[in-house]
């Protein structure tokens, strides 16, 4: 060895021989070494092309929601559980004063057409509802 | 992009080419890194059925980080030098041994009809032999340094230690093959 501490001239020989007889890649080992990448590659592709899909779909689902069948269509076209609410509570007071009307019911109508009106429940309605007429 | 005009292209922009899909890119890096990735296995670990599983699993592993690799950390063979060597110590460690003057490979036959490329030759085998008798981390600095003429600062990222580190290693090693070479400078036909 020099005293400069590179290789002597030996030793650059013996190591430029290795570089020179470095082992080589015969085509087996490309072939799999190639094949590797390629799969791997394929991976990234199916990755890429899936998320694109997903992101895709649910893009499309944002922009046009299948519309609901059966009862829940009807639902949905209602205007869903506020509208539906609505509904079902102004159904039960119309019933309910259909079977019991309050006491201020009567006075009411007597104002509106001044006469002294009395309302029954009966299936003879008629004449009580026009007493002026007849009887 | 055609395969002849990659040659140009840096590593890194490859494997970025190589992320985004690029076929072409996949058979450039691979013609362009195996035989360093192999050669440098083989300096490791003497023996080509072993070197070759480890330079394939390497370049595996690159394949595989390509998509989340940084440009400017790293250079792609520095990463894969330190890739083949962490692999190479794996496998010595597992208790498997290297084996010296194993053939490094199929010799071209034209050219081993010269008594020139045969004391090529035999040097190359002389040297890949003397190498398995160093310490692994001698083995590796020495390879990188002289071999593969890396410079310290670069074989110090690869290895993980101080450029001191590397250039006492490097000194130890080299000592340590004159001697044992030295005993063959009249076979092997160089001068000390």
């Amino acid at each position: 060895m020099s005293k400069t501490g590179k290789p002597d001239d030996g030793m650059k020989a013996m190591f430029a021989a290795a570089r020179t007889h470095a082992p080589e890649p015969d085509a087996d080992f490309l072939a799999r070494v190639l094949g590797d990448a390629e799969a791997v590659q394929a991976g990234f592709a199916e990755r890429a092309g899936d998320m694109a899909s997903a992101s895709a779909s649910a893009a499309a689902a944002r922009l046009y929601p299948a519309p609901a069948r059966g009862l829940r269509g009807v639902f949905a076209a209602l205007g869903g559980w506020p509208a539906v609410a609505g509904l079902g509570a102004a159904a039960l007071t119309g019933v309910w004063i259909g079977v019991a009307p309050p006491e201020g019911l009567s006075t009411a109508a007597q104002s509106v057409w001044d006469e002294d009106i009395t309302l029954a429940f009966e299936p003879d309605l008629g004449t009580d509802l026009f007493p002026g007429e007849g009887g | 992009m055609p395969l002849d005009a990659m040659d140009d292209v840096p590593d890194e922009a490859l494997l970025v080419l190589f992320a985004n899909g690029e076929r072409a890119a996949a058979r450039a890096l691979t013609l362009r890194l195996s035989p360093r990735v192999l050669a440098h296995a083989y300096r490791l670990l003497g023996n080509r059925a072993e070197a070759e599983d480890v330079a394939q699993e390497a370049l595996l592993r690159l394949w595989r980080v390509a998509p989340e690799w940084r440009q400017g950390e790293a250079k792609v063979t520095t990463w894969l030098y330190r890739v083949v060597a962490n692999l190479c110590t794996d496998r010595l460690r597992r208790g498997w041994r290297t084996r010296p003057l194993e053939a490094a490979g199929d010799p071209a036959e034209d050219r081993a009809s010269a008594a020139e490329d045969m004391q090529e030759r035999a040097r190359a085998d002389a040297l890949q032999a003397a190498l398995q008798a160093l310490p692994e981390r001698q083995r590796q600095a020495v390879v990188l340094r002289h071999i593969e003429e890396l410079g310290n600062p670069e074989i110090a990222e690869i290895m993980g230690i101080s450029v001191e580190a590397v250039e006492s290693l490097t000194a130890r090693g080299k000592r340590a093959l004159s001697e044992v070479l030295g005993a063959r400078k009249d076979e092997l036909g160089y001068a000390e």
